[in-house]
């Protein structure tokens, strides 16, 4: 589906859900198993990875096609991203710290492994190899953290209900969670086929 | 050219970048101070915005805490009546949902924000700070130094066998630190020394590597509960090291050995190799002297070495091998990696020991 020839509401429904960061390419799963314990942690979690993803998008972009594009340096684009990435962690730690003391601590170790979520380097890097516009690069990156964050929260949801069901005990926490991810993936891109045949 | 461009603007770059993390930390980190009330004694003002662990330091509490204040080795355990910020993550995975309830908390985890009320437990008050000398440092085996300090001015480390101290290490940018176990005698009162294994990307232990006699260190202590009680000398005594592990028991060794071996002593040592294994003649010539003291090594990975005629394999292979009587009366003091342990206290648990005698002490923190 080449998404340039879509207007930018089917540029954010295919972040969000036909080409979901999380369950279509399979990045930022790392948290997305280990947060997904508690709805409102997940939540959380998930804003917390979409302010991020927005900032850094958008940064990476300016330097991208400010900086390494005209010096024709792109292959620096790796070192510059995630250098990026760490500094907006870093300080958004520092934030939620001074400001949002409890959030800060109910992330606790999870907040500084922001930086290397995938999903946020990925989504950076997807927008500068697709030519995004800035404008569509900063729609691209919301939809991909409201993607991120409405699929953890699924996920998040649907943990509660199996803490109580009888879960093969092989399986185990993490097991049952790749499955019930892989169910809601395969809801997803039915969902996304469906509204693609109509726009 | 292009090179010399590339450096600039990576370093320039990167500059930029750690300059705007430190105008965030210098704008955002909170300042002031509060009131800290420790066993319900008169309050102290403490600086807010740092966790607990160092803020009882300041008024000379020093907690045990070795995995240096990361918040996974759970030891630094105090009560915070009130005035503390909220549960993290790992707090929940080390302390039992009813310790959280009783107001648990770990002191590396609770920052001060505004004024709090602790309760630290009596036998956690009794750690002091000491400035350390180092008079001697020999390696004994490969990337492990023996390490001997003398106490300065007059203080004294009054320890039991197998107790452990907290060595600091200032970086720019934060003060670390990192629990070793005591390898001397406790008898000694003013001097100590520490088996210190170089970990490869350890600062700490990169540190003590390269100290040179007459450098001073920092170490607060005595710290552990896995120690030689006078009950326990009163029954056989089951030894099970892996690597390093040695260290805490080198120093029962010296105490059993001061006191003639009046019960039966096995030591088991396991190492990778010959490299690895340390103090090897020391206590072979032990157990010429003393009837009741074994001494047995196992090399895991012995094929480079020539003429080991010594037992091969894991610890717990031998350990499972070797007849140990009357085993259910023994105490046994196991220390060395998680897996080992495990392994180790499976095999004990197997011939009959109740597991209430295993005593353990993971160094995985180191």
């Amino acid at each position: 589906m080449d998404t340039l020839q879509y207007p930018l509401l089917a540029l954010l429904f295919s972040a969000v859900i036909s080409e979901n960061v999380a369950l279509y390419y399979f990045l930022g799963i790392c948290p997305l198993i280990s947060i997904s314990s508690d709805l409102k942690a997940s939540f959380n979690m998930g804003v917390a990875v979409s302010a991020v993803m927005l900032i850094t998008t958008a940064a990476n972009w300016a330097v991208y096609h400010l900086l390494l594009q005209p010096l024709a340096l792109e292959y620096l684009q790796l070192l510059f991203f995630v250098s990026i990435i760490a500094a907006t962690v870093q300080m958004l730690e520092l934030f939620l710290d001074r400001f949002f003391p409890s959030m800060y601590e109910m992330f606790g170790i999870f907040l500084p492994l922001i930086t290397v979520n995938c999903a946020i380097l990925g989504v950076s890097l997807f927008a500068v190899l697709r030519e995004y516009s800035l404008v569509q690069t900063l729609v691209f990156a919301a939809g991909s953290g409201m993607g991120w964050c409405l699929v953890i929260c699924i996920i998040a949801s649907l943990r509660r209900r199996i803490d109580f069901a009888a879960v093969p005990p092989h399986l185990g926490k993490t097991g049952i969670t790749m499955l019930v991810a892989a169910v809601i993936a395969l809801a997803f891109s039915g969902l996304g086929e469906l509204m693609s045949g109509g726009l | 050219m292009q090179i010399l461009l590339v450096i600039l603007l990576v370093n320039a770059f990167v500059l930029i970048l750690c300059a705007l993390v430190a105008v965030s930390g210098h704008l955002l980190r909170q300042t002031g101070e509060a009131d800290m009330k420790i066993n319900q004694q008169e309050a102290r003002k403490v600086a807010c915005g740092q966790t607990l662990l160092p803020a009882l330091a300041e008024t000379g509490i020093y907690l045990p805490a070795a995995c240096g204040g990361k918040g996974t080795c759970g030891r630094c355990e105090v009560k915070v009546a009130s005035g503390g910020s909220s549960v993290t993550p790992m707090e929940t995975i080390l302390l039992a949902p009813e310790r959280l309830q009783a107001l648990a908390r770990l002191a590396c985890q609770v920052k001060v924000r505004q004024n709090i009320e602790v309760e630290v437990p009596a036998g956690l008050l009794v750690a002091k700070l000491f400035c350390a000398r180092l008079t001697a440092a020999r390696m004994v085996a490969e990337d492990i130094k023996t390490l001997e300090f003398s106490i300065e001015g007059d203080d004294e480390l009054n320890f039991s066998p197998g107790q452990y101290v907290q060595v600091y290490y200032q970086m720019p940018w934060e003060k670390v630190m990192r629990a070793y176990s005591i390898s001397s005698p406790a008898s000694a009162k003013k001097t100590f020394s520490l088996d210190i294994q170089r970990v490869s990307g350890g600062i700490v232990s990169s540190y003590l590597h390269q100290l040179q006699p007459g450098d001073t260190t920092e170490v607060s202590g005595p710290f552990g509960d896995m120690f030689l009680h006078d009950d326990h000398i009163k029954s056989p005594i089951i030894l099970v090291a892996g690597g390093v592990g040695l260290a805490p028991l080198r120093s029962m060794v010296e105490k059993l050995s001061e006191i003639g071996f009046p019960q039966p002593v096995w030591l088991f040592h396991g190492a990778r190799s010959r490299k690895n294994l340390y103090c090897e003649e020391y206590f072979r010539e032990l157990a010429r002297q003393h009837a009741a003291f074994s001494y047995l090594p196992a090399l895991s990975n012995p094929m480079l070495e020539e003429g080991w005629v010594g037992s091969r394999g894991m610890i717990h292979e031998l350990l499972e091998k070797h007849e140990i009587e009357p085993v259910s009366a023994a105490t046994a003091f196991v220390c060395g990696p998680g897996p080992m342990m495990q392994a180790v206290e499976k095999v004990l648990v197997a011939k009959g020991l109740p597991s209430d005698r295993i005593l353990t002490d993971p160094f995985d923190f180191a």
